[in-house]
């Protein structure tokens, strides 16, 4: 257990200075940041009705903005730059001359990039509710400063959010071991969102089995599919996590049977 | 012990482009074996393989007289390697570098600067990769490949791209390992002058087959054997006849006889010859052929 940590820690200091890292960091404070501004340039648009809680405007347009496009494309960044730390480097050759098996080196990318987007929410969540507050405190209009957000909603979409997640995370994982040309995958992730908005446009059923639309999903159910809920999940989410085990599979089985680095 | 054996190793890409021929390697433990072959002889093919990089078909590759199949983690955890340019993270510094192999091979904290130490990178550990200079970063990946203590290094052209003190700082660095630690090289070179001064065994791969491997005094032999004396004299032909007569072999050619060199005492007894017969020598000269000429020799045929 103890050796799994140290491997895993030697993603983290191969990350360091790298892109990857500062999108993790800058990513979590984009929307945030930028919500901060449309509410301070646009303020008297947010001035909140007397007894409503501005938060819920403030989380609203957040948390849309995250889910149309921006946390789809992050994923998709932040797998492409953290495989191509080792593309880049030709550092394969090596990690595979390492006493470690395949399959460590396997799970401990997997793990690490599931701790990274972790990371992203862990991050989000403060820099959001200070931008909040800091908005409050600049026009206090907005009232922002005068109540608190709800923090379990806010655990709650960004647990949801992590789940929808993991489709396009291990589709993307098994795209970036494929191809080191990170223009490829990135390539393939805007004809996604190109496929999602059509579908999202045309009221289409099967946007709940596309994965590049289930973050919105998540923040925005589709009003024209009946929800389905499986526990806490909703259908789409059930669906991601299935593409995450199936990707997974795939990537792994590629990754210990063909792919040499 | 034998740390590397190799029984009829093939290899091809595809079917039937072979890169490697019923290769037979044989690495003693504690000798410096030069891997020597032209470009695209198939070194590095065979470097792969030896690491696991590659697959092979026939499972016929030894370490430390195990099979690498199913041995790969106990044999890999023996050896430290370096292969064509070193594999670095080029955003970090060289300690950083080292640091990853050291968590992933779970090796004491205070072996970073004994092997900083090692090969000169000290002062420079602090300085990100991007910044050094390919001597440099060779010196690093080897600093890596030593970090676990190793007994065999295998080190696929570490004086490639090398100014000569760089070339003469690694050769000094293995000949010390060898010596100081019993670690047991085995490095690949396509120029034999890169090497020579410090291998102790040699192989001599060309087109995927291997042409020669012995002991390094073994090619020495073959080149002592392929020297020759060249003497100019006041009259080359019938000095010809007359060293003909007595060892059998001379050519005449215009300007100079050639003699087949055996040892100092046929030197002399030629000179003796010649004078007694009222010939006079204006020049007797020994041409050792030098050994970058018999690997030629080797690869061509």
């Amino acid at each position: 257990m103890q050796q799994i940590f140290k491997n895993i820690s030697t993603e983290f200091i191969k990350s360091k200075k790298t892109f990857a890292s500062w999108l993790i960091i800058l990513g979590a404070a984009f929307m945030p940041v930028f919500m901060s501004f449309i509410f301070l340039s646009k303020w008297k648009r947010f001035i909140p009705q007397h007894g409503q809680n501005p938060w819920s405007t403030f989380a609203e347009n957040s948390w849309k903005g995250m889910g149309f496009l921006f946390i789809s494309f992050f994923v998709v960044l932040l797998t492409c730059l953290f495989f191509n730390i080792e593309h880049k480097n030709n550092t394969w050759k090596h990690i595979f001359t390492l006493p470690v098996s395949k399959s460590s080196v396997y799970f401990n990318k997997l793990a690490t990039l599931l701790i990274f987007i972790a990371i992203f929410y862990i991050l989000y969540i403060p820099i959001w509710i200070g931008c909040g507050f800091a908005v409050g405190l600049i026009k206090p209009e907005l009232q922002l400063a005068s109540y608190s957000p709800d923090y379990i909603s806010l655990l709650n979409l960004c647990f949801h959010s992590f789940i929808a997640s993991l489709g396009i995370l291990a589709i993307h994982f098994l795209l970036s071991i494929r191809f080191k040309n990170m223009i490829k995958p990135i390539g393939i992730a805007v004809l996604g969102e190109i496929i999602w908005v059509a579908l999202y446009q045309g009221r289409a059923k099967e946007i709940t089995y596309f994965p590049y639309a289930f973050n919105y999903s998540t923040v925005n159910p589709p009003s024209w599919v009946t929800p389905k809920m499986f526990g806490i999940f909703p259908q789409h989410e059930i669906v991601s996590i299935l593409y995450f085990i199936i990707f997974s599979i795939l990537s792994y089985v590629y990754f210990i049977k063909v792919f040499k680095g | 012990m034998t740390i590397i054996k190799t029984q009829n190793l093939d290899f091809a890409y595809s079917k039937d482009d072979f890169i490697l021929k019923g290769l037979n390697l044989q690495v003693e433990q504690g000798s410096i074996y030069g891997f020597l072959g032209p470009n695209g002889s198939g070194k590095t093919t065979t470097i792969r393989l030896l690491l696991g990089l590659l697959p092979s078909a026939n499972n016929n590759i030894q370490l430390f007289e195990q099979n690498l199949q199913d041995n790969r983690i106990s044999i890999l955890s023996k050896t430290g390697s370096l292969i064509e340019q070193p594999s670095l993270y080029e955003q970090l510094s060289g300690f950083d570098n080292i640091e990853i192999t050291r968590r992933i091979r779970n090796v004491d904290k205070n072996r970073i600067d004994k092997v900083l130490e090692l090969v000169s990178l000290t002062k420079a550990s602090q300085k990100k990769v991007k910044e050094y200079s390919l001597g440099m970063k060779q010196r690093l990946g080897l600093a890596i490949a030593l970090l676990s203590e190793p007994e065999l290094l295998i080190l696929d052209e570490p004086v490639n791209g090398l100014d000569p003190n760089g070339m003469i700082e690694i050769r000094e660095l293995l000949l010390k390992l060898n010596k100081e630690n019993g670690i047991t090289i085995f490095l690949s070179s396509h120029l034999l002058s890169e090497i020579e001064k410090i291998v102790t065994h040699l192989g001599v791969l060309n087109r995927g087959k291997l042409v020669f491997q012995g002991k390094y005094s073994d090619l020495k032999e073959l080149q002592h054997r392929s020297a020759t004396i060249h003497i100019e004299t006041s009259n080359n032909q019938k000095a010809s006849e007359i060293i003909y007569t007595k060892f059998q072999a001379s050519s005449s050619q215009n300007s100079h006889l050639t003699v087949p060199y055996k040892d100092k005492e046929q030197v002399a007894a030629i000179c003796k010859l010649l004078i007694e017969n009222n010939i006079d020598i204006y020049k007797m000269q020994l041409q050792d052929n030098d050994l970058e000429n018999i690997f030629l020799e080797i690869t061509k045929n």
